[in-house]
């Protein structure tokens, strides 16, 4: 069984008299432990699919599961408690919590799951943050902040973790930094990664690459070591 | 579930701490609230046991003075003044003569312009029965006057306190030289601030050959106090009145006060209510994506609003806290206002700043906060979760 899959989803948004067809029968399969790239220019429809996977939206049309269990009939509120049990996030513009410190940002899932054990600052340490872990978002560089996000996604153990555009606010250094901290987290820890990227990205590490186009799965990509 | 607690409130104080211009409003405005909660609390509290304390330090149950109002001269008595009618001599016999009577004692009571500008200094001259219808009065040093007619004097607490007098000092009263002979314990009452006389030197001083001011009786039974008082109604140059009769009188001038006291504390309670809500609804706005990023990490919407009120929470328990501090700074002026606009006010003090008031206003206030704060609260749990990943927020 895969981890996430989902097939014939359609995603229509309504603005006014206008139906705008995000996403367009798309059918796709993420296995556990593995590392999935989306790509595809502005507007394809790349956020819409990562939203639709991780119950964070319903789809129009077709099916989401999520270790075989239907999300787009579950309860917002079951919904909710698979998120916060099995899944982490990482936005493109960081979303911390503006009043909290970086431990404290990192700890939020922990919060929500209730117990589970407090690897806080374990994860700080691992994405090179130890000595940062008291400083507020404000306080701390745009690469740092990414860090401290990655940090949060992954400290209550998700099966999943999906990150929509996580480099695009970053500069080119911290770009690769947080592209290679994600691929070292996948191969250390057998992570499942959902990465959503532009077209022009180069996402070292993830080994398969779907691309969309006007809502559509245009071609599945396979790349291992060609880069 | 400790564990949740504690980030719970580590969540809550961090965001007060952040927002400091909005909390430091809020924590103001409860704080006002609170102190003036307990010092209305403390007020109704406190002058109903002044007044009880007074009227028993007085001694006596009824009291006999020359015709007037009965009710100014029963306050003029306690709060003390000179009245300017007398009971004569042989009406004090005839009083005392009544089968109804245990105890009694007479007095003549008079003021004169004191040292301080605009105050007065209460004069008291007393007979041999003074203390035995006062058991609580007792001397903190000195001794009774060595005779009836003796230059004496003995003085309340806080006379002897501010005019820094101690036993063998002279003082002068319209050109007569007085000894000071005793100083009384602190009694809480108006007594602190009198001097008295040997009845017969207090006569004599005010040249007020036998008169009274008046006769404080103690009855064998409280019970026949209307048969007495029936039967010396006859007498025409007198009147009588029970101190209970007095007490529900003041009692019913202090609902006035009390109205004031409440209305104002009204006000105040509902700015800090507005405070509260205020700085609610403005982390509410404020916050509106990182609501959607918690519920986007799946936190529920339970979890949310416990974020929120936790924070309302942390804000008026502060600001409690600060009131309470400001009511026991703010009592002394709080007492001012009330014996500057209340025409009787019992000595001693008036305003209790007791924990049992305080732990009643902050308990009071903090759970009008909570209950006001509840709406923006429940807002911030029914936040949608931010759907799509991208983008600014
Ligand atoms: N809430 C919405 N309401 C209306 N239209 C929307 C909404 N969200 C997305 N769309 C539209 O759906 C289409 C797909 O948007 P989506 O955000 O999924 O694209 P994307 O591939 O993530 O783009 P980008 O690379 O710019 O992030 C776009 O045409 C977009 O305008
Ligand atoms: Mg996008």
């Amino acid at each position: 069984m895969s981890l996430v899959a989902a097939t014939g989803l359609r995603k229509d948004y309504r603005q006014g008299g206008d139906v705008v067809a995000a996403l367009r029968d798309v059918a796709l399969a993420v296995e556990e432990g593995e590392f999935l790239c989306v790509t595809g220019p502005s507007g394809s429809g790349k956020s819409t699919l990562l939203s639709l996977l991780a119950g964070l939206d319903r789809p129009t049309r077709g099916s989401v599961t999520f270790r075989g269990e239907a999300l787009e009939t579950a309860s917002s509120g079951r919904l909710a408690e698979l998120r916060r049990t099995g899944m982490g996030f990482v936005f493109q513009d960081f979303r911390l919590v503006r009043h909290l410190t970086a431990r404290a940002n990192v700890r939020l899932p922990l919060l929500f799951a209730g117990d589970g054990e407090d690897r806080a600052d374990e994860l700080l340490e691992r994405v090179g943050l130890a000595a940062r872990a008291g400083h507020r978002p404000h306080e701390l560089s745009r690469g740092e902040m990414q860090r401290v996000a990655v940090a949060r996604a992954l400290v209550h153990d998700p099966a999943v973790v999906f990150a929509d555009e996580p480099t695009a606010s970053l500069d080119r250094a911290n770009r690769e930094a947080v592209w290679r901290l994600l691929s070292e987290l996948h191969t250390e820890r057998g992570l499942t990664l959902v990465v959503a990227a532009h077209d022009a990205e180069q996402v070292p590490g993830a080994a398969r690459t779907v691309r969309l186009a006007d809502g559509r799965m245009v071609e599945p990509l396979r790349r291992g070591t060609d880069g | 579930m400790t564990g949740r607690l504690g980030t719970t409130f580590a969540w809550a104080f961090a965001s007060v701490a952040f927002h400091r211009a909005r909390s430091v409003a809020a924590v103001l405005l409860v704080a006002v609230a609170t102190a003036l909660v307990a010092c209305t609390l403390g007020f109704q509290a406190g002058f109903e046991r002044a007044l009880d304390r007074n009227v028993e330090a007085l001694g006596y149950q009824v009291l006999v003075t020359g015709k007037g109002c009965p009710h100014e001269a029963a306050t003029l008595i306690l709060r003390g003044g000179s009245i300017p009618m007398y009971i004569q001599d042989d009406v004090y016999r005839h009083v005392v003569a009544q089968p109804e009577v245990a105890e009694s004692t007479r007095f003549l009571m008079q003021s004169v312009p004191g040292e301080l500008p605009g105050a007065r200094q209460l004069y008291v001259g007393i007979d041999d029965d003074f203390l035995r219808l006062k058991p609580g009065v007792a001397f903190q040093r000195g001794e009774w006057f060595s005779a009836e007619t003796a230059g004496e004097a003995i003085l309340g607490f806080n006379v002897a306190e501010f005019r820094r007098l101690n036993v063998g000092d002279s003082i002068e009263l319209l050109g007569r030289e007085l000894t000071v002979r005793g100083v009384l314990d602190k009694l809480g009452t108006q007594d602190d601030g009198t001097v008295f006389l040997p009845l017969a030197v207090a006569q004599d001083v005010f040249e007020k050959p036998d008169r009274l001011t008046g006769i404080g009786l103690r009855l064998d039974d409280l019970g026949e106090a209307a048969g007495l008082v029936d039967r010396l109604y006859d007498v025409p140059s007198i009147q009588v009145v029970r101190m209970s009769q007095v007490q529900s009188a003041v009692l019913g001038v202090l609902r006035g006060m009390r109205a004031l006291f409440l209305a104002f504390a009204a006000v105040c309670v509902a700015l800090a209510l507005l405070g509260v809500f205020g700085a609610a609804l403005l982390a509410l706005q404020e916050r509106r994506g990182e609501l959607g990023v918690l519920r986007a990490l799946g936190c529920p919407g339970g979890t949310l609003f416990r974020l929120a009120w936790c924070e309302s929470l942390v804000l008026s328990l502060l600001g409690a806290v600060v009131g309470i501090l400001v009511a026991i700074a703010l009592r002394g002026a709080a007492e001012s206002f009330v014996r500057a606009n209340l025409s009787f006010v019992p000595g001693g003090p008036i305003v209790e700043t007791t924990p049992a008031v305080l732990l009643t206003s902050v308990a009071l206030v903090v759970a009008l906060c909570l209950a006001a704060a509840a709406l923006p609260a429940w807002r911030s749990a029914a936040a949608p979760p931010a759907t799509s990943m991208r983008g600014a927020g």
